[in-house]
C-alpha cells in the first residue's frame, strides 16, 4: 500500500519536477516568477488533443508537436512580453506574467470552450508487477522519461557552452555581457528549455490524467511552483528534489484519506518553507548592501 | 606642547567632563566565517567632529551599520550617552539620538523635499491615529508646526524654495544636502555622515566643511564622518580613527595620524624593499 | 502650487467635497426613483461600490506600501462569510439596520484579525516572496472555507454546497456610504504622519528605519487596515448576492482586484476608483462581448505594463477643490488680463 502510494507520488512528482525546472531556470536567470509557465502545459495538452483527436495523427506526432509547440510558445512569450520589461521594476514583470497567464487561459476558453476535452491514450503498454506492487505502464514511462530529461538537462547545463552561458547570466548579467555572451540568446534558450520540459511534462500528465481544460495549468503550475520554492528557486537540483517531495507528500496525504485537503497542505508547505528557509532546500542567501 | 598619551581616548578640551556621545568597547562583528570588524574601541566627545578613515573595504560602513544597529555586534558594547544600546533596533537607535546619511543616497525619491523632511520629523509630531483620521484640532496644530520646522531646517541649507520639488529631481549636491536635513530633522545627538563629499569638487567640498561646522555649532551635536577626501578630513576633524582590515590601527588628532607609520603603511604600502 | 490656482482654505475644502459627494448621491437616487436607473443598473452600481472598496483597500498595500499581496480575495471571503453567517443567525431577532451595522463591523474585525495573523509572517518577506506567501494564504483560506464543515462536524460554511439565504440587505445607499467612509478614512490616514511613514517604507525601507520609523509596525498596520476594508466589501457582497461559495474567492478574484489597482495607477486613489468603476461596469454594459472580456483584460494588463507601467493615472492624486481653485484662478486671471488691456 505504502509502496504504491510512493509510486504515485513519484509519478506526479516527476511531472511537478519537470515543470518546476522551468520555473527555477527562468527565475534564476531573470528573477521572474513566470506565472504563465503553468498555462504552457495547458497549451501542450491541447496540442496533443488537437493533433491526435481532431487531426487523427499518430501519438508520436502529437508528442513532438506538443513539445515543439510549448517550446515555441515559451520563447514567443519571452520575446513579446518579458523582453520589453527587462529594465523595469520586478513588480511590473510579475504583473505582466500574471497577465500572460490570464490571457492564455481565456484565449483557450474562447477558442476551445470552457469544458474539458478527453484526451486519447498516448502511450500504452504492459504493466509491471514487482511482488505485490502494480506499476502501471504510464507510471514507469513518466518516471523514466522525467529522469532521462533531467539527466540531459544537467549535462546541458554543466558541460555545454550554452549551459555555461546560462549559469554566467544567472550569476551576473552585466559581466556575462562584457564577456561576449549574448544575453538575449541565452535567456531565450533558457525559456526554450524550460518550456520544452513543460511540454514533456504536459504529455506525461495527459497520459495519466486524460482530461484537458483551460484552467488545468493553473493549479498544476502553482503546485510545481511550490515545488520549485521548496527546492530552492533558481536551483536546478532543487527543482527536482522539490518536485518529487511535493508529489510524494500529496500521495501520502491522499493515502491517509485527507485528499480534499491536498491543495491546502501543499500551500501550507509553501508557507512553512518561506518562513523557515525562504531560499529553499538548495538555495543561497542574498544579502542586501546597506 | 606635551605629547598626548595616545593610549587615552582623544576628546576635545571643551567636551572633557561630559559623558561622551559614543563609547565603543571591543566592538566586533563576524559574517559567517569572515570577521569584518574586530576590537573597535572608540570614544566620541559631545560636540566633536571626528573622522573614520581607511582604505576601501576596511569596514568603515560596517562600523556605521553597527552604530545604527543595522547589524547587531557579535561582541563588545556600545554606549550612547552612557546607556548600553544592546538589542536596539535601527528605529530605536534613531529615537535614542543617532541619525545617518548613506553612501548611496537613500532619499524618498518620489516624494517632495518637504515630505522627506517631514518624515524625518515623524517622531517629533505628536498626534494619534484617531486625531489624524478625524482631523481633530491637534492634527492641524501639529502639522502646521511640523511644516514650519521643516521649512526652518531647509532654510539653513538654503533649500526652502525647493520644498515642493520631487526629491529625485534634485541635482546631486542638493540631494546630499537633503539627506543631511532629513537626518537633522530626527533631532539627533550624533550625526553619522557616510562619504558626504563623494562626487564633489573642491569648491563644494569647502562649502560642505563650513556647513558641517555650522551644523555642529548650531545644534551642539557630535558628528562622525566616513570620508576619503583627506582635505576635508584633515580640515574639520578634531579626532580621527583609522581602520584597516576591520581593526583600528590608529586614533588621534590629524597631526598624530598624518605621521603615524601604521597609517602610512596602510595607505601607501611598506617603505623600502 | 501652480500659478493661477486660488488656494481654498481648509474648512471650505471639506464643505465643497462633502457637497460634491452628496450631489452625486442625490442625483443617482433621484434617477433611481424616477425609474431612469432601473433595478438592473442599481445592481451594477452596488457592484461598482463593492469593487471600489476592494480596489482602494488593496491600493493601500500595493500603491502606498509598495508590496504585491496576491491574497486579497481571502480577506474579502473571510468578511463575507463572517457577515453571512452572522446575518443568517440573527435575522428576525433584531432590527435589520442594527444587524447590518453589526455585520459590517464584525466583517471588518474578523478580516482584520486574519490580516494580522497573515501579515506578521508575510511582511517579514519582500517582493516576490511576499507575493507568493500571500497567494498561499489566500488559497488556504479558500480550501479551509471549502472543507471546514467536515472538521467541525456541523454545517458552518456549507462549503461547496454554498451558504444560502443570506438576507439581501445591501442597498445602494448602504454601499455608497461605505465607499465614502472607506475612502475618507484612507485619505485622511494617508495625509498624515502615518501615511507618510507608509510611503517612506515603499520608497526606501532602510532609510525609513533610520528615521526612527518602526517599519514592521506600519507595514502590519497598513496590511490589517487593508484586510479589514476588504472584509467590509465582503460583507456588502454577501448582502448583495445572498449566497456565498468559496470558489468565488480564489486566486482569480485576487487577480481581478489587482488588475483594477494596477490599471488605475498604483498610489492613486482616484485611479483605483475610476478603474474599479469602469472594469465593473464594462462587462455588464458590453454583455455581448462577455466572452472577450477576460481576454481583453489580460491583453490590456500586459500592454499597460509594457507601455505605461505606472498605470493609467500613475500616482496622480485628484483633488476636487484644487480643480475648483484652478478654475477660479483662470477665470479671475482672465478678468484681470482684460482689465489690464482695457486700461
Amino acid at each position: 500500500m505504502i509502496v504504491s502510494q510512493l509510486i504515485n507520488g513519484l509519478q506526479s512528482g516527476s511531472v511537478y519536477a519537470l515543470i518546476a525546472l522551468g520555473y527555477s531556470m527562468v527565475y534564476g536567470i531573470i528573477m521572474l516568477l513566470n506565472f504563465a509557465h503553468g498555462d504552457i502545459i495547458m497549451v501542450g495538452a491541447y496540442i496533443v488533443w488537437v493533433t491526435m483527436s481532431v487531426l487523427g495523427l499518430p501519438p508520436a506526432v502529437g508528442i513532438i508537436a506538443a513539445v515543439a509547440g510549448c517550446t515555441l510558445l515559451g520563447v514567443i512569450i519571452e520575446k513579446v512580453a518579458y523582453t520589453p520589461l527587462r529594465k523595469s521594476p520586478r513588480l511590473s514583470l510579475l504583473i505582466t506574467a500574471i497577465g500572460v497567464s490570464f490571457f492564455l487561459q481565456n484565449i483557450a476558453q474562447l477558442i476551445i470552450g470552457a469544458g474539458s476535452k478527453t484526451m486519447p491514450a498516448i502511450v500504452s503498454g504492459p504493466n509491471l508487477y514487482i511482488g505485490s506492487v502494480n506499476l502501471s505502464f504510464v507510471a514507469i514511462v513518466t518516471i523514466v522519461v522525467s529522469l532521462i530529461s533531467m539527466a540531459i538537462l544537467t549535462i546541458l547545463v554543466q558541460k555545454t557552452k550554452m549551459g555555461k552561458a546560462m549559469r554566467a547570466v544567472s550569476e551576473d548579467m552585466g559581466t556575462a555581457q562584457l564577456m561576449g555572451i549574448s544575453v538575449n540568446k541565452t535567456i531565450s534558450f533558457t525559456f526554450a528549455i524550460g518550456s520544452a520540459l513543460a511540454g514533456i511534462g504536459a504529455v506525461l500528465y495527459s497520459c495519466a490524467y486524460p482530461q484537458a481544460s483551460p484552467t488545468m495549468g493553473s493549479m498544476l503550475g502553482l503546485k510545481a511552483f511550490v515545488a520549485a520554492v521548496l527546492g530552492g528557486i533558481g536551483s536546478i537540483p532543487g527543482a527536482m528534489i522539490g518536485g518529487f517531495a511535493i508529489g510524494i507528500l500529496e500521495a501520502f496525504v491522499s493515502a491517509v484519506g485527507l485528499s480534499v485537503w491536498k491543495d491546502g497542505v501543499v500551500f501550507a508547505i509553501l508557507i512553512l518553507v518561506l518562513l523557515i528557509k525562504p531560499t529553499g532546500i538548495m538555495g543561497r542567501e542574498i544579502k542586501e548592501k546597506v | 606642547m606635551a605629547k598626548r598619551d595616545v593610549r587615552e581616548p582623544f576628546i576635545p578640551e571643551r567636551d572633557k567632563g561630559l559623558t561622551p556621545t559614543i563609547e565603543c568597547i571591543g566592538l566586533g562583528i563576524d559574517f559567517g566565517g569572515l570577521t569584518a570588524v574586530d576590537d573597535f574601541n572608540f570614544t566620541l566627545g559631545r560636540t566633536e567632529i571626528a573622522g573614520l578613515i581607511g582604505p576601501n573595504g576596511a569596514g568603515k560602513t560596517t562600523v556605521f551599520n553597527l552604530l545604527t544597529k543595522v547589524y547587531q555586534p557579535s561582541r563588545g558594547r556600545m554606549l550612547l550617552l552612557g546607556k548600553d544600546t544592546k538589542g536596539m533596533t535601527t528605529a530605536e537607535a534613531n529615537c535614542a539620538g543617532i541619525a545617518r546619511t548613506f553612501q548611496n543616497i537613500r532619499l524618498f525619491k518620489d516624494l517632495t523635499v518637504l515630505e522627506n523632511v517631514l518624515i524625518g520629523l515623524h517622531n517629533e509630531i505628536r498626534y494619534t491615529m484617531f486625531e489624524a483620521v478625524f482631523r481633530l484640532p491637534r492634527y492641524w496644530r501639529a502639522e502646521k508646526a511640523a511644516r514650519e520646522r521643516a521649512l526652518e531646517l531647509l532654510s539653513i541649507f538654503n533649500m526652502q524654495d525647493m520644498a515642493d520639488d520631487i526629491a529625485g529631481s534634485l541635482p546631486y549636491g542638493a540631494q546630499r544636502r537633503l539627506e543631511i536635513v532629513r537626518a537633522l530633522a530626527t533631532n539627533p545627538t550624533l550625526l553619522l555622515l557616510d562619504e558626504p563629499a563623494a562626487g564633489m569638487n573642491p569648491a563644494e567640498t569647502a562649502e560642505l566643511m563650513e556647513t558641517i561646522r555650522r551644523i555642529r555649532d548650531m545644534f551642539k551635536i557630535s558628528i562622525l564622518l566616513i570620508e576619503h577626501d583627506m582635505n576635508l578630513v584633515m580640515g574639520i576633524c578634531e579626532g580621527i580613527a583609522v581602520l584597516n582590515y576591520g581593526r583600528l590601527i590608529a586614533k588621534g588628532t590629524p597631526e598624530e595620524i598624518k605621521s603615524d607609520p601604521n597609517v602610512i603603511e596602510a595607505y601607501l604600502g611598506k617603505k623600502g624593499c | 502650487m501652480k500659478k493661477n490656482t486660488v488656494h481654498i482654505p481648509m474648512p471650505i475644502r471639506y464643505l465643497i467635497n462633502a457637497a460634491a459627494i452628496a450631489a452625486i448621491y442625490l442625483i443617482i437616487s433621484a434617477l433611481s426613483s424616477a425609474g431612469v436607473i432601473t433595478n438592473y443598473y442599481t445592481k451594477i452600481l452596488i457592484l461598482i461600490c463593492i469593487n471600489i472598496i476592494l480596489a482602494v483597500s488593496l491600493n493601500l498595500v500595493t500603491g502606498y506600501l509598495g508590496q504585491l499581496p496576491l491574497g486579497h480575495a481571502g480577506f474579502m471571503a473571510v468578511g463575507a462569510y463572517a457577515s453571512g453567517i452572522f446575518m443568517r443567525a440573527v435575522s428576525g431577532s433584531m432590527p435589520t439596520g442594527l444587524a447590518v451595522f453589526l455585520s459590517l463591523i464584525l466583517a471588518a474585525i474578523v478580516a482584520g484579525i486574519f490580516g494580522f495573523i497573515i501579515g506578521i509572517p508575510a511582511l517579514r518577506l519582500k517582493g516576490d516572496y511576499l507575493a507568493i506567501i500571500t497567494l498561499g494564504f489566500g488559497e488556504i483560506i479558500r480550501v479551509v472555507l471549502l472543507n471546514i464543515d467536515s472538521v467541525l462536524g456541523f454545517n458552518f460554511t456549507y462549503g461547496a454546497a454554498s451558504l444560502k439565504n443570506i438576507p439581501k440587505t445591501t442597498t445602494f445607499t448602504l454601499a455608497f456610504i461605505c465607499v465614502v467612509v472607506v475612502c475618507f478614512l484612507i485619505h485622511t490616514m494617508m495625509k498624515s504622519r502615518y501615511g507618510r511613514a507608509i510611503l517612506s517604507i515603499r520608497e526606501n525601507e532602510i532609510a525609513s528605519e533610520s528615521c526612527g520609523i518602526r517599519t514592521t509596525y506600519f507595514k502590519t498596520m497598513a496590511f490589517v487596515v487593508s484586510a479589514a476594508f476588504a472584509g467590509v466589501a465582503g460583507s456588502l457582497y454577501a448582502g448583495y448576492l445572498g449566497i456565498l461559495n468559496p470558489a468565488n474567492f480564489g486566486f482569480m478574484k485576487s487577480i481581478e482586484i489587482l488588475v483594477m489597482v494596477v490599471l488605475g495607477g498604483m498610489g492613486s486613489m482616484i485611479g483605483s476608483v475610476v478603474s474599479a468603476a469602469v472594469l465593473s461596469a464594462l462587462p455588464e454594459v458590453l454583455r455581448a462581448f462577455a466572452d472577450y472580456r477576460m481576454v481583453a483584460y489580460s491583453l490590456l494588463l500586459i500592454l499597460v505594463m509594457i507601455f505605461k507601467p505606472s498605470g493609467l493615472m500613475g500616482t496622480y492624486d485628484f483633488s476636487f477643490t484644487n480643480l475648483i481653485g484652478r478654475l477660479i484662478g483662470r477665470i479671475s486671471g482672465k478678468r484681470t488680463a482684460r482689465k489690464e488691456s482695457a486700461e
